[in-house]
């Protein structure tokens, strides 16, 4: 996360990371954690990676979260942008960077992550989550 | 429509205005969710799209109502967490319970969530909240709030919630239990008839109710609280309840203490009487509030 985004690394010590099956799940650090391990657990706190082929992809959610704090790879994009990324559009992108993800900010609102490739970013916003996204107020 | 309510025409005050109010339709109400974004820079992103804002209750307690708005779950800001639509009278339950942070909370009918996220939101994402959820399906919802809002600090359990185990006490627990949910009901949008079929809570439903909130109360520290909830106007799930518990347990009710206008809990209903603390319970009706018919008790465990 320092290494792409910037964001330091002291950010995450006051969470702690669970590997779960092919995912990383992230939880807010408390004695009172103890309390309730002794409890059937379905789960826990959100989903902040997890494994795509060999790769560790962060979770929107997560990056939702934590994305604010990035200071570098951050794609600030307007309302018209954002449209055409949903519509599946290629967005040109002209900061020296290295292919990988970059953070989608809408004015200073992180939404996820973008997939930058020589030059273009295109959305990985989740299709089902952003299909009817509009910035239009009414209808 | 008036038959449908009619049993509860001696306790409703302004009966009338309270039938007439369910042939509107409820407005867009949401919470501004604070764990992801400052209420004033919120307010800011909506002026500038032009979106009309009528904020609800106190300065600062981050509920409005947005006349315009047909649809905020299509909007940006609700994919990013930072607001969440909710009936005004269900987010009044998080903060009449007002759970303190780094405390242990139990939300023993967790599904969606709004409730549960309203509380890690108070908690400052601190703590622990134990989101309780027996249905499989119903986790789907209750993860997807809940992780949109970026709840930190829940853990998920999915046990039948009137037997929860008795491994480990709680500060503060939510039973916002299965109700009749007549306090949602509303006539639906341009329709001269069509209304729903009046729910009927069966006596099964009345016993799980009592169940849960015996159970919730075991479930409490020395000194800890549970506010019990239902959105329903029935006495029998509400006051009633109430009433076994006080019977049954060293419990207390807590008075309510909140700017919306509500009245006082019932001591009397058809052949049946309360106790008299059962007024310092909270009736929330939609011609008062504009918004779902509710009922809250705040019970404490004494020490």
């Amino acid at each position: 996360m320092y290494d792409r985004f910037g964001i330091p690394a002291d950010v995450f010590d006051d969470y702690l990371m669970f590997a779960g099956k092919k995912a990383f799940w992230l939880i807010t650090k408390s004695p009172l954690i103890e309390a309730v391990s002794r409890l059937k657990i379905k789960r826990l706190g959100i989903k902040a990676f997890q494994e795509v082929g060999s790769f560790i992809k962060p979770t929107t959610r997560f990056i939702q979260y934590f994305g604010g704090m990035a200071k570098k790879a951050v794609f600030h994009i307007d309302e018209d942008q954002l449209e055409r990324l949903l519509d599946g559009e290629y967005l040109p992108f002209d900061q020296d960077l290295e292919n990988g993800y970059v953070i989608l900010s809408l004015k200073g609102q992180v939404l996820g992550l973008g997939l930058l490739i020589n030059g273009s970013v295109r959305s990985q916003l989740p299709l089902n989550d952003v299909r009817f996204l509009t910035t239009e107020v009414k209808g | 429509m008036h038959n449908f309510f009619s049993p509860y025409s001696e306790i409703i005050p302004d009966f009338d205005a309270f039938i007439e109010s369910l042939n509107r339709p409820a407005p867009v109400h949401f919470r501004v969710n604070r764990i992801k974004v400052d209420p004033d820079r919120l307010l800011g992103i909506f002026e500038e799209r032009g979106i009309a804002l009528r904020p609800m209750g106190d300065e600062g307690s981050r509920f409005y109502e947005a006349p315009d708005l047909k649809s905020p779950g299509n909007l940006p800001e609700y994919f990013s967490g930072y607001i969440h639509p909710q009936a005004l009278t269900s987010c009044l339950a998080a903060m009449v319970l007002a759970p303190e942070e780094n405390s242990l909370v139990l939300d023993m009918c967790s599904s969606p969530g709004g409730k549960t996220a309203h509380m890690a939101d108070i908690m400052e994402n601190s703590g622990i909240i134990v989101a309780n959820e027996l249905y499989a399906t119903r986790h789907i919802p209750l993860g997807h709030t809940l992780t949109r809002l970026g709840v930190i600090n829940a853990i998920y359990t999915e046990y039948q919630a009137q037997e929860f185990p008795l491994k480990q006490r709680f500060d503060y627990i939510l039973a916002d239990v299965p109700c009749s949910g007549e306090g949602r009901i509303r006539k639906p949008e341009g329709s001269e008839k069509g209304y729903p079929a009046k729910p009927h809570p069966g006596s099964r439903l009345l016993d799980i109710q009592k169940k849960i909130l015996l159970r919730g109360f075991d479930l409490l520290n020395i000194g800890g609280i549970i506010l019990y909830s239902t959105c329903t106007y029935n006495p029998a799930e509400n006051e009633e309840a109430v009433q076994f518990l006080l019977q049954n347990r060293d419990a207390e009710l807590l008075p309510i203490d909140i700017n919306f206008p509500h009245i006082n809990g019932l001591t009397a209903w058809e052949d049946a009487s309360y106790d008299s603390e059962l007024r310092k319970s909270a009736r929330f009706y939609p011609h008062y509030t504009n918004s779902v018919g509710f009922f809250m008790a705040r019970i404490g465990r004494r020490g």
